[in-house]
């Protein structure tokens, strides 16, 4: 009962928070209430028993994607989002469709509750990391590939200088 | 399960394996070479390209899954990865023609193209979705990149940020709807989500299996997730548009063929109908809008999403014979637009190339052989005989009309009538307007030229003798 609660409370904080995110004028702000979205939803992970994606969702995400962010921001010095100018047929155009989509999704969830098989328990720690490597060893070496080439590609696009140009 | 099979199943994955090495040996080449000498990486990818299609030859094939269910090493994947290697030698041959135009060279894009194919070739032969996201992000990102490569063209710069950032909302969608489907069925392997799938509620599985297929339709640039096309075909560099229209696009399509004949056999009630609707809507929309463009660029672009249209047709169809087709109408598609983009590459304009069809102006004077096997070229795109182009959009009509998609075939005819305008524009261009106007530019390379004469001589042999690679396309239709 009490768990089923803060279930609920995180999961109506990561969705008010998520919002808070996307309605700030000032980017450091959208930021922050990201990092907190973040917390929120590990605290999801903690109460549904799923303890290793909330600490990597804390490690990885709050520890490391928010901190790129950060350095991004800093980097390209953005201060405040200028609202783009849309007429109002595409503005209403995209609401309609964005709050189609949430109905639809809302619709689908309650009409047909998800039961969960029985044998998609979580899987322990060490059982994790055993599948890892051996039942899903092939992808977690093409991640290892897909790595390689983000970081060939990242220095790419933002190294200043064009290092092929012959003059 | 037996994980000491691990090491003996690496045999299947020679091709794959080699690829891998040559481009990281590629990679360190170009890292340690001269401004010069970088064409030695682009060189040691082709020769890695042409060794994996050979060790592609010799390799066995599995008989069942591999890898605890998450590879399948058929013949069906044998075939998409012919067309991903063609693919990467004939754009890496386009690439040293228009580098030594530009005279800069961005290196980097033979080795990415060859990790980009490595993403794709395990893609095809994933049947887990985990195997099959981690491939298909990899090489989805590495088209981005590939996309924004060519940094001296602020245009390029442009169509790798627009990709991206569309390209990573439609990943998002997808990886939703198979989350969805993981969650409805509580595996990732493709043969126990079909069991599952059998016997659950079917709405919530619509929903997954609506998202991944946005995601995957984007990829494919299909009618409503067409947007970024032509922008992105237009400013990337036009060898790696090659590459980036052909490839890419026969893994999605090998992908959800692979899909649909494993989990999702039994939703063809559901499918049939929007695949059609998709495919129409498609094709008039690609064929429509290529009427009006001056660039060939943006004209390729629009003719590459009716393509996708006319493809999108054997998907509908639902079975062996559609698959098929599609099977030998991207193999033959390949070599249309690799010719298609070379042209672009033959005719000069203010130091750069010429990408209108004024430019095109008098070419047949200047270089009468060429501009007959761009005739050969526009007819095969066009679908008329003899030549591939016409095979593969029979085969493509013959399997709607088994399926009783009369108006569906119908309509695909009228559009290469419509097609038919625009392609022409180009051979009127060369032969009908006064000489003089064109440049056709001058060095001793002969890259561009090789390639559209290779390409031209192979839609002209299997449009007139289509009978052996009918055989190993319907052969390898037949997963399993």
């Amino acid at each position: 009962m009490i768990q089923s609660i803060i279930f609920y409370i995180f999961a109506a904080l990561s969705v008010l928070l998520a919002v808070l995110v996307i309605l700030q004028k000032n980017v450091m702000h959208s930021v922050l209430y990201l990092s907190f979205t973040i917390l929120a939803i590990s605290g999801v992970f903690f109460t549904l028993h799923a303890e290793f994606l909330g600490a990597v969702q804390i490690l990885v995400y709050a520890g490391g994607i928010i901190v790129l962010y950060l350095f991004v921001i800093i980097i390209v010095n953005l201060k405040e989002i200028k609202a783009e100018k849309r007429n109002i047929f595409p503005k209403f155009f995209i609401v309609c469709i964005s709050v189609l989509f949430l109905a639809e999704m809302i619709y689908i969830f309650f009409k047909n509750r998800i039961s969960v098989p029985a044998n998609a328990d979580f899987p322990e720690f060490e059982a994790l990391f055993e599948m890892l490597l051996s039942k899903y060893l092939i992808p977690f070496e093409i991640a290892s590939i897909l790595l390689l080439a983000v970081l060939i590609g990242s220095i790419i696009i933002a190294r200043r200088k064009l290092l092929h140009d012959s003059d | 399960m037996d994980y000491s099979l691990y090491l003996g199943q690496l045999k299947y994955l020679i091709p794959e394996a080699i690829v891998l090495v040559f481009a990281l040996a590629a990679m360190i080449v170009h890292l340690f070479a001269k401004i010069n000498g970088r064409r030695a990486a682009g060189i040691l990818s082709i020769i890695g390209l042409v060794a994996a299609g050979i060790s592609l030859i010799y390799s066995p094939l599995a008989a069942g899954e591999i890898y605890s269910e998450t590879l399948s090493v058929d013949q069906f994947a044998l075939y998409f990865k012919i067309i991903f290697l063609i693919s990467g030698i004939l754009a890496i041959l386009l690439s040293f023609k228009f580098f030594d135009v530009e005279k800069s060279e961005p290196g980097e894009a033979y080795y990415l193209i060859l990790l980009s194919i490595v993403g794709m070739m395990f893609a095809v032969s994933s049947v887990d979705f985990i195997s099959f996201y981690v491939s298909f992000e990899l090489f989805a990102i590495l088209s981005y990149i590939l996309a924004g490569i060519f940094k001296k063209d602020k245009r390029s710069a442009e169509a790798g940020v627009k990709y991206f950032i569309l390209g990573t909302l439609s990943s998002a969608l997808m990886v939703l709807g198979m989350a969805i489907l993981v969650g409805v069925s509580g595996s990732t392997t493709y043969t126990e989500i079909a069991a599952m799938l059998a016997d659950g509620n079917s709405k919530i599985e619509l929903t997954g299996m609506l998202l991944l297929f946005s995601g995957l339709f984007f990829k494919l640039a299909l009618a409503p997730f067409h947007m970024w096309t032509p922008d992105v075909y237009e400013g990337a560099p036009t060898p790696l548009v090659v590459f980036l229209s052909t490839a890419p696009k026969a893994a999605v399509f090998a992908v959800i063929i692979r899909m649909i004949y494993v989990m999702f056999g039994g939703f063809e009630m559901q499918w049939q109908i929007i695949f059609q609707v998709i495919a129409v809507i498609t094709m008039f929309w690609g064929n429509i809008a290529a009427l009006t463009q001056k660039n060939i660029k943006r004209m390729m672009a629009y003719s590459s999403i009716a393509h996708a249209g006319y493809i999108m047709m054997g998907l509908a169809a639902f079975g062996t014979k559609g698959n098929m087709a599609m099977m030998f109408y991207l193999f033959v598609y390949l070599f249309m637009n690799a010719a298609a983009f070379g042209l672009i590459l033959l005719v000069q304009k203010n130091n750069g190339f010429g990408e209108y069809i004024d430019d095109m102006r008098g070419f047949a004077r200047k270089s009468p052989l060429m501009a007959g096997g761009i005739i050969v070229l526009l007819l095969s795109l066009t679908g008329i005989p003899p030549t591939a182009g016409f095979m593969g959009k029979y085969f493509l009509f013959t399997a709607v009309v088994e399926k009783g998609m009369y108006v569906l075939a119908v309509i695909g005819a009228l559009n290469s009538v419509i097609s038919l305008f625009y392609y022409f524009q180009i051979g009127r261009a060369m032969f009908m307007e006064e000489a003089g106007v064109v440049e056709i530019i001058k060095d001793k390379s002969y890259y561009a030229r090789s390639v559209i004469t290779v390409s031209v001589i192979v839609i002209l042999v299997i449009g007139i003798l289509p009978g052996t690679l009918t055989k190993f396309a319907s052969l390898s239709s037949l997963i399993k």
